[in-house]
Formats: C-alpha cells, sequence, structure tokens
C-alpha cells in the first residue's frame, strides 16, 4: 500500500491552512484559553491539597490522579466549546508532572504507579534522587520543583504551555489568616526558575518584534550579520544562552524555539522529521562548542606554548561537522539550523528548559538520560525503571495486525488526532465522562468508580498496544531526566568504537548522529557515562509558551505569572546586550509606539459553566 | 446352505426346492410386498389369507351369481358400455312412443278434428313415456361418478372418528393396548425402544409435550403417516402403516420439515455458542467438539454474515450476525442481537440480503469467501495528511500499487517474448530435411 499526500494536497495542509487570518487566529486563541484555563485548575487542585490546608496522604490528590484530572477537565471543555461544528479536537500534550530532574515525560496512567513501585522495589530508597523519589511516592513533597505541562488543538491549531510551579512550605498569615508560603524559594532551584521565565518572556518580545523590525534596539540588531534589522535564529540565540549565562545556568539539550504549524507543534518530535523545520534548537554541541571557546580563550590568556588537552583534540579531529549539518540542510529541511527570519504570520513555540549550575563542583555537560522500561538492563544503572503512558502512533507504517485487541486499539488510536495519546483516551468510559458536566467544586470531585473501569479497560488496551508497538506502528514518549556529566570524564573517555557507533534506540536526524563531535565521543560512550558516580542528576526549570505574530498585533497565547522567588544573580547592566534586552522590555511596555502584544486569557468562569467560548477580551 | 430366498426368508437344502417355491404363489405375493416394502409373510399366514379371500369372494360369488352373472364375467368398460347401449335403447323406445303419440294425434285430428286422443289410449302411451323416462334417469344416475365428500364433512367425519391419545399412550401401537406405560417418560421410552421413535435435536427441543400432542393429533385426528404423506382410513390403519413401513419417526431434512415443527424448538443457545466460535476462532478444544457435533444442523439457524463493506463501525465489532426466524405464517424475521429488526430488507436475493442501509448480509455457506482478507482504503484525515506531508524521513518509498502492476506485467512479457522466441529459433535450426548419419560424411 502506497501513501501519498499528492502536491497539491501537500501545499493546501502545509501553507494554506496555516496563513493566519481571523477564524485560524481564533481557533488558536481559543486553544490557548483552554491551556491556560486547564493550568488555572490544575494549579488550584494542587493550592487546595498541598498548600492550602493540612491533609493526610489519603485525602491528597496523586500525581497520576491531578493527570487524570486536568485530561478531564480540558477535554469537557473542549467537549462543550465549538459543540456544532465537527472539527479535530482534543488533547494535544497529555498532561505531565515533572517534578525536579524529570524533564519530560511523566504522566503516569491511574494504575503505573502500583506497577512502577512494584518494578523498582529492590532499589535502594538512598540512591535514588529526590524527584524521582517523589514521583515514585506518587505524591508532590515540600520543595519540589513541579513542572506542568499542557497542551491542545482546536482544529489542528495547538497552543501548549509549560509552568514551573513550586511546593512551597505553609504557614498562617497573621493578616489575611490563610495559609501562605512561609519564604520564597532560594538556591540553584530559583535561579533556574527564574530565567527560565525571563528568557521566555523576552524571547516573545524578540519574537514579537518580528513584525515591526525596524524597532529593534541598536545593539541587538548588532548581532545579525550586516546589522540587519531582522529577527533571526542567531539573535535569539545570543539573547538567550546570555540570559542563561548570566544566571550560572545552562539549557538542557531539547530546548528549543521553533516554529509549530497545524498539526505539527513538535508533538512527534523523535518520530517524525519534520520538514521545513524553522528554529533553534539547543543539543549537547553547544555546550562543547562553549566549552572549546572558552579554552581557547583561556589558552590565549595565558600565552603559553602548553595547551589544554581539549585544545590539542580539537585541532586533531576532523572538523566536518559543520560541513555535514550543512549539507544536510541542502537535502533536507528537516535539520535545525539558525539561518532563519522570523515572520509575522507565524506561531512559535518557546520551550525553554534550564538548570542551574551554581551547585555543581566541576565543569560538566548537561545531558538528558531516557529512563528505561526494562528491569536488569545495564544501561539503567542506579536509575529507576519506568512505564511509559504516551504513545506516539507513526503513520508511515502500515501492518496488519493479528490480536482483536490490537486492532481495535489501532482504530481507537487513529480516531484520535496525531498527538499522543494515553490509554486512559481510548476507553469507553472516558470517552462518557467527558460527555459529563464539569466539576468546578474541587471538594466534591470524586470519579472513584470510573476511574477502576478505566484502569479495567487499559488493561485490554495495554495488550494491544504491546503488538501495535512491536509493529512500530507507534513509539512511546521516554520519560527523561536531566544528568551532569564532568568533562573530565568525557575527555577522558576511550573511544574505541570510533564515532560511527549510533544509538539505534534514540534515533537522531542526519548530522546529529554524535552528541559530541569534536570531542568525538559517541551516543553509546555517553550513556555509559551516565552510569558513572560523579555524574549527578540537576533539578530542572521548564517554562513553555506558544506565540502567534501577526502583523499588526502579537498574541501570547498562553501565559503564566511568575512564582515567588528570589535569586541571587542578575544581568550584568555593563553588557551592551544587557542595554538591548532592557530596551526590548521597554518597548513592550509601551502601548503606543512599543511593540504591540496581548496576552490572551484563560475562560471566565462564567463562560466555563455555560459551556460558550468567550471571544471577546 | 446356499440356497435361500430373500423375498420369501427362507432357506432351503437343495435347488430343486428352490426352483420349485419360485414358482409359487406364496414367493410372487412376497416378492410383491417387498417391492411394497412390506415385511414377507410366512406360508401359513399367505394360506390363510388366501383361504380368507377364497371365502369372501364365494359368497359375493353367491350373492351376485343370480343377478349379475353375466356382468360379473365382463370388464368394467364392457359393463359401462352395456350400459349405454341399454340407455340408447331406451331411449330409443322413448322416442317411439312419442312420436307414436304424435302420430296418433295427427291421425285425430284427421279423422273427426278433435285435438284429444281417446283417454285410455292417451294413459297407456304417457305411462309408458313415464315409465322410460324413469329408466333412463336411473341409468343416467348409476353412470354418474359418486360426489365427493365436501371439506366440512370430511372434518366433522374424522372429528367423530377422532382419536384421543393420553400423556402415556404410544403413538404407534394400537390404542389401550400397551398397559405398562404409566409415566410420560416411559412411554418416550418405549416408543423409541419398540419403534425407534427419537425427536431429532433433542438438546434444543424445548416443548417435548407439545410436540407429542403436535404429533398425536397429525395421527389420531388427521390419520396422517409421520414420514409419509399417506392418509389412512382410520387410526388404526395409520397406526399399522407406520409400524409396516416404519415410518416411526420424525423426518428432519429438508426446510419445509423442520419448519413444520420448529416452534418447539429454541435455538437461542446454539447461536450463542455460534457466535462464540466466530469471535474466538472456536480455539479450545472441548469448544471445537460440541461444534463438530452441530455441523450438520448450521444450515438451518441461518446465522448470516455480514460482508465487509464500508460501515466503519461494523468492521471494529466483527461480524453482524444476523439470526433469521420463521413466524407461524411463515415470514421472515431478521434479526441482530440487540433485537434490531432488519426484516425491512429491500432485496433477498437468495443468498444475500441487501439492507435498505446499503451493507449486504452473506448467507453463511460462503463464510470462507466472506472471510478472505480484504485490503481496506486507507482514508487519511487531516491531521494524518499534515504530518504524512510534513515527514521527511527517507525511508517511505511512495510505490504507486498500478504503475508497479504494470511494470510486473512488462517484464513477464519480456520474459515470455524472451522464451517464445528462443524455442522457435531452437525449432528452426533443428529442422534438417533428411537425416545424415555423420559418420558416413
Amino acid at each position: 500500500m502506497s501513501i501519498a499526500i499528492s502536491e497539491q494536497d501537500t501545499d493546501i495542509l502545509l501553507s494554506t491552512k496555516n496563513i493566519l487570518d481571523e477564524p485560524v487566529l481564533d481557533k488558536y486563541q481559543l486553544a490557548g484559553k483552554v491551556t491556560q484555563t486547564t493550568l488555572q485548575y490544575i494549579t488550584s487542585l494542587i493550592n487546595s491539597c498541598y498548600h492550602d490546608s493540612k491533609k493526610d496522604d489519603n485525602q491528597l490528590f496523586s500525581i497520576s490522579q491531578l493527570c487524570f484530572l486536568a485530561d478531564l477537565f480540558m477535554n469537557q471543555l473542549l467537549d462543550k466549546d465549538f459543540k456544532a461544528k465537527t472539527l479535530e479536537k482534543g488533547i494535544a500534550f497529555p498532561c505531565s508532572i515533572d517534578i525536579d530532574e524529570i524533564a519530560n515525560g511523566w504522566s503516569p496512567e491511574l494504575d503505573d504507579t502500583t506497577v512502577m513501585q512494584e518494578k523498582n522495589k529492590d532499589r535502594d530508597e538512598e540512591t535514588l534522587s529526590n524527584g524521582i523519589k517523589s514521583s515514585l511516592k506518587n505524591f508532590l513533597s515540600v520543595g519540589d520543583l513541579v513542572k506542568i505541562t499542557l497542551g491542545c488543538h482546536v482544529d489542528g491549531y495547538t497552543s501548549q504551555i509549560t509552568h514551573t510551579l513550586c511546593v512551597y512550605p505553609t504557614e498562617v498569615s497573621p493578616v489575611t489568616g490563610l495559609n501562605q508560603a512561609s519564604g520564597p524559594l532560594l538556591g540553584s532551584k530559583a535561579d533556574a526558575a527564574a530565567v527560565a521565565h525571563i528568557a521566555k518572556e523576552v524571547v516573545s518580545n524578540l519574537l514579537a518584534s518580528a513584525a515591526t523590525p525596524e524597532k529593534l534596539p541598536e545593539s541587538l540588531k548588532k548581532i545579525n550579520p550586516n546589522n540587519e534589522a531582522k529577527v533571526t535564529g542567531h539573535l535569539i540565540r545570543k539573547v538567550v544562552d546570555h540570559l542563561i549565562e548570566s544566571y550560572n545556568c545552562a539549557l538542557v539539550p531539547g530546548s528549543k524555539i521553533r516554529r509549530i504549524r497545524r498539526f505539527l507543534a513538535g508533538q512527534n518530535e523523535g518520530v517524525v522529521a519534520e520538514r521545513e523545520f524553522k528554529g533553534c534548537v539547543w543539543y549537547e554541541f553547544n555546550q562543547e562548542t562553549i566549552l572549546l571557546n572558552k579554552s581557547e580563550q583561556y589558552a590565549k590568556d595565558l600565552n603559553s606554548n602548553e595547551q589544554s588537552k581539549a585544545l590539542t583534540l580539537l585541532q586533531n579531529s576532523e572538523n566536518n561537522h559543520e560541513n555535514k549539518q550543512k549539507s544536510a540542510f541542502i537535502y533536507d529541511s528537516a535539520i535545525a539550523t539558525d539561518n532563519f527570519t522570523v515572520l509575522p504570520g507565524e506561531v512559535y513555540l518557546i520551550d525553554l528548559r534550564v538548570v542551574s549550575l551554581s551547585e555543581t563542583p566541576e565543569l560538566g555537560l548537561v545531558s538528558v538520560e531516557t529512563l528505561s522500561e526494562f528491569s536488569g538492563t545495564t544501561s539503567t544503572g542506579r536509575n529507576m525503571t519506568v512505564r511509559n503512558s504516551q504513545f506516539i502512533r507513526d503513520f508511515t507504517q502500515i501492518k496488519d495486525l493479528k490480536l482483536r485487541a490490537s486492532k481495535e486499539c489501532l482504530t481507537k488510536m487513529d480516531k484520535q488526532s496525531v498527538y499522543p495519546v494515553k490509554l486512559t483516551y481510548l476507553s469507553d468510559e472516558y470517552q462518557q465522562l467527558i460527555k459529563s458536566p464539569i466539576e468546578l467544586d474541587l471538594q466534591s470531585i470524586n470519579y472513584t468508580e470510573e476511574q477502576s473501569i478505566i484502569m479495567k479497560e487499559n488493561l485490554r488496551s495495554r495488550m494491544g498496544m504491546k503488538e501495535i508497538m512491536d509493529n512500530y506502528l507507534a513509539t512511546s514518549k521516554p520519560v527523561q531526566i536531566v544528568k551532569y556529566i564532568p568533562w573530565e570524564l568525557i575527555v577522558n573517555l576511550s573511544n574505541p568504537e570510533g564515532v560511527k557507533s549510533t544509538d539505534a534506540i534514540n534515533p537522531t536526524l542526519p548530522g546529529f548522529e554524535i552528541p559530541l563531535p569534536k570531542l568525538n565521543i559517541s551516543s553509546l560512550k555517553l550513556k555509559t557515562l551516565f552510569k558513572n558516580s560523579r555524574t549527578i542528576t540537576l533539578p530542572v526549570a521548564r517554562e513553555a509558551c506558544t506565540v502567534a505574530i501577526t502583523d499588526d498585533l502579537t498574541y501570547k497565547l498562553t501565559h503564566s505569572e511568575p512564582i515567588y522567588l528570589q535569586s541571587k544573580y542578575e544581568l550584568n547592566p555593563n553588557s551592551e546586550l544587557t542595554q538591548g534586552i532592557y530596551q526590548l522590555v521597554e518597548l513592550a511596555k509601551d502601548s503606543r509606539f512599543g511593540i504591540k502584544i496581548r496576552n490572551v486569557k484563560p475562560l471566565s468562569e462564567k463562560s466555563i459553566r455555560i459551556g460558550i467560548p468567550d471571544m471577546t477580551d | 446352505m446356499n440356497y435361500t430366498c430373500g423375498a420369501c426368508w427362507i432357506q432351503f437344502t437343495s435347488t430343486k426346492d428352490q426352483r420349485s417355491h419360485m414358482q409359487t404363489e406364496w414367493h410372487r405375493y412376497n416378492l410383491k410386498r417387498k417391492v411394497a416394502d412390506l415385511p414377507a409373510v410366512d406360508e401359513k399366514t399367505f394360506n390363510e389369507k388366501v383361504a380368507k379371500i377364497n371365502e369372501t369372494k364365494k359368497q359375493v360369488d353367491n350373492v351376485d351369481i343370480g343377478t349379475n352373472a353375466k356382468a360379473s364375467k365382463l370388464s368394467p368398460k364392457d359393463l359401462k358400455k352395456l350400459q349405454k347401449q341399454e340407455l340408447l335403447k331406451k331411449k330409443q323406445e322413448l322416442l317411439e312412443l312419442a312420436k307414436k303419440q304424435i302420430e296418433l294425434k295427427l291421425k285425430r285430428i284427421q279423422d273427426d278434428g278433435s285435438l284429444t286422443l281417446s283417454p285410455e289410449v292417451e294413459k297407456s302411451l304417457s305411462d309408458k313415456i313415464a315409465q322410460l323416462s324413469q329408466d333412463i334417469e336411473k341409468i343416467q344416475f348409476k353412470n354418474k361418478p359418486k360426489e365427493p365428500l365436501s371439506e366440512e364433512e370430511i372434518y366433522r367425519k374424522k372429528l367423530t372418528n377422532q382419536v384421543e391419545f393420553k400423556e402415556i399412550d404410544c403413538l404407534f401401537c394400537p390404542i389401550n393396548s400397551n398397559k405398562k406405560v404409566t409415566t410420560f417418560e416411559e412411554n418416550i421410552e418405549h416408543m423409541a425402544l419398540k419403534h425407534g421413535f427419537f425427536f431429532p435435536e433433542e438438546k434444543y427441543l424445548a416443548d417435548k409435550n407439545g410436540l407429542l400432542k403436535y404429533l398425536s393429533e397429525k395421527i389420531g385426528l388427521g390419520n396422517i403417516c409421520l414420514a409419509c404423506n399417506f392418509e389412512g382410513r382410520s387410526t388404526e390403519s395409520v397406526q399399522q402403516h407406520m409400524i409396516m413401513k416404519s415410518h416411526c419417526k420424525i423426518p428432519y431434512f429438508t426446510e419445509d420439515e423442520k419448519l413444520e415443527i420448529s416452534e418447539f424448538y429454541d435455538f437461542t443457545e446454539y447461536n450463542k455458542k455460534n457466535r462464540f466460535r466466530k469471535k474466538y476462532g472456536g480455539e479450545s478444544a472441548e469448544n471445537y467438539n460440541e461444534e463438530e457435533e452441530e455441523e450438520d444442523d448450521d444450515e438451518w439457524d441461518d446465522v448470516e454474515e455480514e460482508e465487509e463493506v464500508e460501515d466503519d463501525d461494523v468492521e471494529v465489532n466483527g461480524e453482524l450476525v444476523v439470526t433469521r426466524r420463521i413466524d407461524k405464517n411463515g415470514n421472515y424475521h431478521y434479526e441482530d442481537d440487540n433485537g434490531i429488526d432488519y426484516s425491512d430488507a429491500i432485496f433477498n436475493s437468495g443468498d444475500k440480503l441487501y439492507l435498505p442501509n446499503g451493507l449486504v448480509l452473506g448467507h453463511k455457506k460462503d463464510i470462507q469467501k466472506y472471510e478472505k482478507h480484504v485490503k481496506r482504503e486507507r482514508t487519511v484525515t487531516e491531521g494524518q495528511g499534515t504530518v504524512l506531508a510534513a515527514e521527511s524521513r527517507h525511508f517511505i518509498t511512495l510505490i504507486d500499487q498500478k504503475e508497479l502492476d504494470e511494470k510486473k506485467r512488462t517484464w513477464q512479457k519480456e520474459v515470455r517474448d524472451k522464451k517464445k522466441h528462443e524455442k522457435n529459433y531452437s525449432k528452426n535450426t533443428n529442422n534438417q530435411m533428411f537425416y545424415r548419419d555423420q559418420l558416413l560424411q
């Protein structure tokens, strides 16, 4: 069987449908509203049981419960809106709640936690890192940096939000008599969360200025080649790197600022190599480049003949990575480069994952490790075994399945859209729940009966999913944690297999098979270092939002307020770049002559109840 | 002792005896019985029968000898002829008399002008005419075939002759003869042992009493044989017929026969099992055996199956199973498990049922054809289309099936042409007019 989308259809699907006209913008706005409302909902859920009152564990909402409730709420909202029209709409990013070092993908099914506890019962509690411990317990604990990721789409127009929260210790306020946080978030976690928020805001301002690039401050224009007044990939990268560096932080590989299109919101990265990719992506080799530049500088400063080992390596290695990347770009626009200009009429996703380096003992590389689903493999090392809950359909694969359960599962999956699904979404009981009215009173939420039915239905789906996965018709989204590997370990690593060995489990785009090309370290080698005792985990802060740029106004589809924290770092006011950033922020505040930005607000409580989208701002 | 007679079920010690036996009337009689599917009778019974018949014949002869001595010798055809002649004669006489009467009247008119004859002559003539016409009527009436009884009369007659069977009465033994049987079960056992009577598909027989009652009415009231359509004069005659012809059974072969007693059966259980097998492929051995046993009557309950057609929902749930039921009026009803009625089918072509919603139900006998895997056209939603359009991985090869088929055909043709050419070539080069020995060159 052949699948081919004709040229005309391709043109319609990829270009015509992505023109940011009034109806499309409405859909984007609605998606943004629903996403924000759901974030509010889940935040209030967390506040109600973790902040507002002291409750024992039985009354708390567990992480899997929170994920379930958030998904349900979002689906119910979407079901109410646009009821008359039959559009593809639904969850684009299943609600995931990642704690501390977990970077993404923690959205357990209702029954997953017991299974994972069973799988990991042999592991020593002491060796587990904080985030994993909390996640395994299935409850948040005080001091956890909690990242909530959500997203929905209306007719394929997607909005995503990731917000970093913190579970504070509470005390009764003498003024209001209510519980309040006993103090701001401090330390490395605060640095990361602060800079993530700042970077997100600055980048969204920068993107917004794409409509009126002539207003860009001079110091920012200078970064562009030929001092052009445009918002380019180079500019964005420079600004972000500068901000992150000023807070002594680092970006986690996989952070990105990218253009999104209808049905293409980065939901199936790793499965699909998307054509005409536009955006900045941070990889491991960016950190390598920074390190090597530094060492070069250091060598120059020393003005001695003795050169660092890294520099020797640099000279010996064939510097063909750039060439490879260039040639790949010619043939395949799926590879991200900074050679792009942000244009009005495009929608961008800002997704930044930041770790603070202030508590690290030595210089090192920030990398992500994928947690294995199988116990007993050597690669897991001291980490836990997980069970992935999000599945992405790979539509290019065709295969006739044998089991009835898997056939049913696949049919249901295909009926869902192209976004990741959890098994819960496939359950009939859940689909019925969506039709039921929204429970707005947080105290009276009780879906025990329905949940037990859903768990039963999930068993059958899971059996079907097994065959689907075995035939590569779908892949699961991994749970990843952030690891910090000292450079010393990397540099001293012997690499007898050479750079040609690649990791088949985690496929990469052509040109990116080797994470550290200049040091000639293959991904398999890097993997072995994750087990080393000097490798540590770092808590991550993550902020994401969607920005739609039109000619006269920029819509911030998803917006979140910063949390209560205090960081000891601040931007260096003497730097030219910092001055430029300050000017940019001033411009964004100036509603008359500056950059025009509008925050899309969440749905009002009234419109949630009535179920009519509130399109007036 | 190889000398036997198959018709009379006897053995002989010598060929001579056998041959002489073959020439006897008894043997002929038994041959005729054999042809009529009746058991042979022994010589004694035969002789008794012959004696009995002879006696009755004699009596009849004695009665008839005086009156119809002549007629008894004539064949019915001749008799009819004779009667006709008689009738004709009588009619001619009548005509002559009438002629005479008219002549006389004319004479009288000529003689004295009066229109009436003398009273004596008139009376004698008219008497004769009346006598003759009466005779003619009589003969005509005699010749007329008897009028058949009307339905009502037959029914009334049958009702008066009805024999009612009780629960403990054997259907085949003469009534009230069987004193040993006391219960219904014993009765059934008796019938099974003695007459080889059994119920077909007993497992699904819901109303045994009802069925037995129906059968007893058939015999007792209708005087009809269970197995064939023989209608006896009385209950006894039918019973005798059934015993003699071993017709003590319920026919269960053709559709009509099955339909006749269908109201006493309940096949829902069987249908359920059947569906179970379809769903799960009859994997367990136990199930499979059960199904094997039931294979024979598969046709009966007509579980029909859905032909794979466009509807997506149906495809997901697997087959659509429709059960055909027949009500008392003989109309078909199509229902599926959920009780949805499919009786509003547009058209029933015998083995296919065309439903108004566009689905076509196929008959079970074509199950192999329908189960064959049919690849369905894949429809791509907008979302899937977008993702596919944006896909740039290289391993997706876009193969146009039509183009590939065309190519394959061309390749095949090329190979064939090549072979043909080689064959022709070798044939031509091998074509030598005369054989020449290489050594003699």
